[in-house]
């Protein structure tokens, strides 16, 4: 039966350099944006006595960066996750990424999303009046984005 | 500790204010009916949360903390900002990120009281509880 709408607050995201998988939470989540599928499109149409259709097929798909934001620690030694960030990103890594999405309000069953990718963009900051805040850009570089059932979360 | 008692012990710290204010009459907004000029009231205002997709960040935020100051005149409630603004502009420790005047506050006088009241705005942030 359908939950009538749940907030996308305790969503997680976690990364590993490993496969088999060793997931490391990012911390300090404020914010992300999953990432989005979007399939090209070619034109199939002929010429027709029956119909005044366009027809279309599907193409490439193409997946759009996802993005995140975190309440910015620069320290590595009490923020590990946002230093091996900053390492992946200078390293040019194609790492692994797992995202869950909660399904239900007790935060007890997730919807998991998988893919490979490497970090596009690594913008930190350091305003004068303002919580300092660093925003991840991620490239998808993998074979396709892996979707399970909802269950319980693998990210701790 | 919270952020009143924090901006409470840097206020009373300040030996230039509690010459002009003694640190008695200096305190967090509550019922201090019949107290004389000069004397220093202070209260959070306007909290930021902060949130994270685990729950609330430790940091904590509010952009607007304000400092009612009140005297017998405007000239000597100006004499008291200046030391307030000395006391708390600009001060962090190892549990606040900062605290600075912001944009805002305001200056009149009680004609049936008799009493010039100035008002500060500052923003604060830090590890409260």
């Amino acid at each position: 039966m359908a939950q009538g709408g749940v907030l996308g607050n305790g969503s997680k995201v976690a990364f590993s350099a490993s496969s088999p998988v060793s997931w490391t939470r990012v911390g300090q989540l404020l914010n992300f944006e999953p990432p989005t599928l979007e399939v090209d499109e070619e034109e199939t149409t002929v010429s027709s006595t029956t119909s005044n259709y366009k027809r279309f097929m599907p193409g490439m798909i193409d997946v759009t960066p996802m993005s995140f934001t975190v309440l910015q620690d620069l320290d590595e030694v009490t923020a590990a996750d946002q230093a091996a960030l900053a390492g992946y990103a200078r390293d040019l890594t194609t790492i692994w990424w797992r995202i869950e999405i909660p399904t239900n309000r007790a935060k007890t069953r997730f919807k998991a999303m998988e893919f490979q990718g490497w970090i596009k963009k690594r913008a930190p900051s350091a305003d004068v009046p303002s919580r300092q805040e660093t925003m991840f850009e991620i490239r998808f570089d993998g074979d396709g984005i892996a979707e399970y059932n909802a269950g319980s979360s693998q990210i701790s | 500790m919270t952020v009143e008692e924090k901006v409470q012990e840097v206020l009373v710290g300040n030996a230039g204010l509690t010459a002009l204010v003694p640190a008695s009459k200096i305190r967090v907004s509550g019922d201090d009916q019949g107290i004389q000029v000069p004397y220093i009231m202070h209260f959070p205002v306007a909290e930021i949360p902060v949130e994270t997709y685990s729950g609330a960040a430790g940091l904590r935020m509010w952009t607007s903390y304000q400092v009612d100051i009140y005297a017998g005149s405007l000239s000597a409630a100006a004499v008291i900002r200046d030391a307030v603004l000395a006391a708390l502009n600009g001060y962090h420790d190892s549990i606040t990120d900062r605290i600075f005047q912001a944009p805002g506050g305001s200056s009149d006088y009680n004609t049936d009281r008799k009493v010039a009241h100035v008002a500060l705005d500052f923003e604060v942030a830090g590890l409260f509880v």
